[in-house]
């Protein structure tokens, strides 16, 4: 099996506080992981361990990968660089010519739909528009590890979507590892192999795609959302019909949802 | 309507630099009141203390003084400078250091300009590296409050992202460093300059061998008014043109910058 990311016993915490408890997690490559669980529970911490930016208390973090890149929740442009600078930056860190990273750079603006908006500032630009810069600048790197730390959570429904729509649709083209944390299992259900939850007691559980009915079971997930959920994982057959349970339906019976 | 807004502000303009005239006649006509009133030896006459300043302009005194306390100013601002930039920036990342440095920083901020002069003079006696000392002495506290604040207030989520992204350290201080940093970096440039011109003549004054706070002792010294008043004019005119023509741009300029981002 083809790792590229192991966590053994990996274990958390601020100010006396636990937020990742004794965490074991294995990525093979090309694995598209939806990490779930609600607010707090400690999916961002596990992300920023994985990209070396927090060290864990306890246990191991091996990643096998050499380019890493992020879309995080906001866009983290450089306020004083251009659009095109900005996705340019990181080549440039790679050893990358200035002419040759602006190049690509300029290329995969022109992939998020972006053209004719290089010279533009952050500021100049919507935050859907934002997020797109900082995704060609992930992409850009061709990472051999994705992380998407909730891309959508500060956009607007419509922006949600294209934004959703545009990392899919760069991933039919750029297969790669993605580690996607989100707390709305229906951005991405479709595109996980396989799906980690997070509990508020700060444990990890992962499941196979095929027990997906469980995950959104663990999400807390009722009534017409449920309903959703299902629609979308039996158009991709993650699961079977018969997953649902009658007490949701009844939710949904008792107008809860 | 615009073309009308942009016609009453240069009228505005127009009529405050009209009113700034009006004062700076009052000012003249109130120096020669007070000097027909106290006499030309107390308090001497404006065109007396021009005649004066031509004089030790046409004898080359004037410009050499000046430019010692250029060079004094200079010297001493820039090591100020370096001394509290590189502190604020240790400080800023290292705030274990800044609890170390913050007796330094109490004792500069706060001790009189005065007191640190004598004990200058005490250890350096008097000269041209003193007058440098306590320069670089009352500006560096200044600057360091200035780049700590500036190393703290950069956003740490950019951080992250450039630790992600693997910027060089050299990418880091270009890219994230210094343009998030250039506000404080252009306050502490200012403050150095407002505050160390007044260290740099008054240490003339109190411990130089030379520049117009010397010369100013000299004159006092020698009880010649009129050469007194002549170098006052001297320093006020040396400290408004660092406020015009390097003070006021920059900041101004650091305004913008700011705006744009």
């Amino acid at each position: 099996m083809n790792i590229a990311v192991r966590l053994k016993s990996v274990t958390k915490s601020f100010n006396g506080v636990k937020v990742l408890d004794n965490i074991d997690l294995e990525v093979c490559r090309n694995d598209y992981l939806l990490l779930l669980g609600p607010n707090g529970a400690g999916k961002t911490t596990l992300l920023k361990i994985i990209m070396n930016v927090l060290k864990p208390d306890k246990g191991t973090v091996e990643v096998y990968c050499k380019r890493i890149s992020c879309v995080f929740q906001e866009p983290r442009l450089l306020p004083w660089k251009t659009a095109l600078d900005n996705v340019a930056l990181p080549l440039i860190a790679r050893g990358m010519s200035k002419g040759k990273a602006r190049k690509i750079a300029g290329e995969w603006l022109h992939k998020v739909g972006l053209q004719g908006y290089e010279n533009y500032y952050p500021r100049q630009l919507s935050s859907g528009q934002q997020q797109r810069v900082a995704i060609a600048r992930a992409f850009a790197i061709e990472p051999d590890l994705l992380l998407l730390d909730e891309p959508t959570s500060n956009l607007d429904p419509e922006n949600k979507r294209y934004v959703m729509k545009l990392i899919k649709k760069l991933l039919n083209e750029f297969k790669t590892t993605v580690i996607h944390v989100t707390h709305d299992p229906l951005e991405a259900l479709n595109l996980a192999t396989r799906i980690a939850y997070i509990s508020y007691d700060h444990k990890l559980q992962v499941y196979d795609r095929s027990e997906a009915g469980k995950v959104l079971r663990s999400c807390g997930l009722t009534g017409v959302s449920y309903m959703k959920a299902i629609d979308q994982l039996e158009a991709h057959r993650f699961i079977t019909a018969s997953e649902s349970p009658p007490l949701i339906i009844k939710n949904i019976h008792e107008g809860k949802s | 309507m615009k073309t009308s807004t942009i016609h009453q502000k240069a009228l505005a303009k127009h009529g405050f630099l009209f009113l700034n005239f009006i004062g700076f006649l009052v000012l003249l006509a109130l120096w020669q009141i007070l000097s027909i009133t106290l006499g030309e030896f107390l308090v001497p006459s404006p065109s007396t203390t021009i005649t004066t300043l031509a004089r030790l302009a046409t004898k080359g005194v004037l410009l050499q003084e000046l430019s010692m306390t250029l060079v004094h100013l200079a010297s001493g601002a820039f090591i100020g400078f370096i001394l509290g930039f590189t502190m604020g920036l240790i400080a800023g990342f290292q705030r274990e250091v800044d609890h170390i440095f913050n007796p330094f920083k109490w004792i500069g901020l706060t001790a009189p300009v005065p007191v640190i002069a004598v004990i200058a003079m005490l250890w350096f006696g008097i000269g041209d590296f003193t007058v440098v000392f306590l320069t670089a002495l009352v500006t560096a506290p200044l600057v360091y409050v200035s780049i700590k604040e500036g190393v703290i207030s950069i956003d740490l989520e950019l951080m992250e992202m450039a630790k992600v992204y693997k910027f060089t350290p050299w990418m880091m201080l270009r890219h994230i460093y210094i343009p998030a940093m250039i506000a404080n970096i252009v306050a502490s440039l200012t403050h150095a300059l407002e505050f160390g011109i007044r260290a740099t003549v008054f240490g003339e004054f109190m411990c130089g061998k030379s520049g117009v706070g010397y010369a100013l002792f000299a004159a006092w010294y020698r009880l010649s008014s009129s050469e007194v008043f002549a170098w006052a004019l001297t320093c006020i005119f040396l400290a408004c043109s660092i406020e015009v023509i390097i003070v006021k741009p920059l900041k101004s300029w650091s305004l913008k910058w700011r705006v744009q981002q």
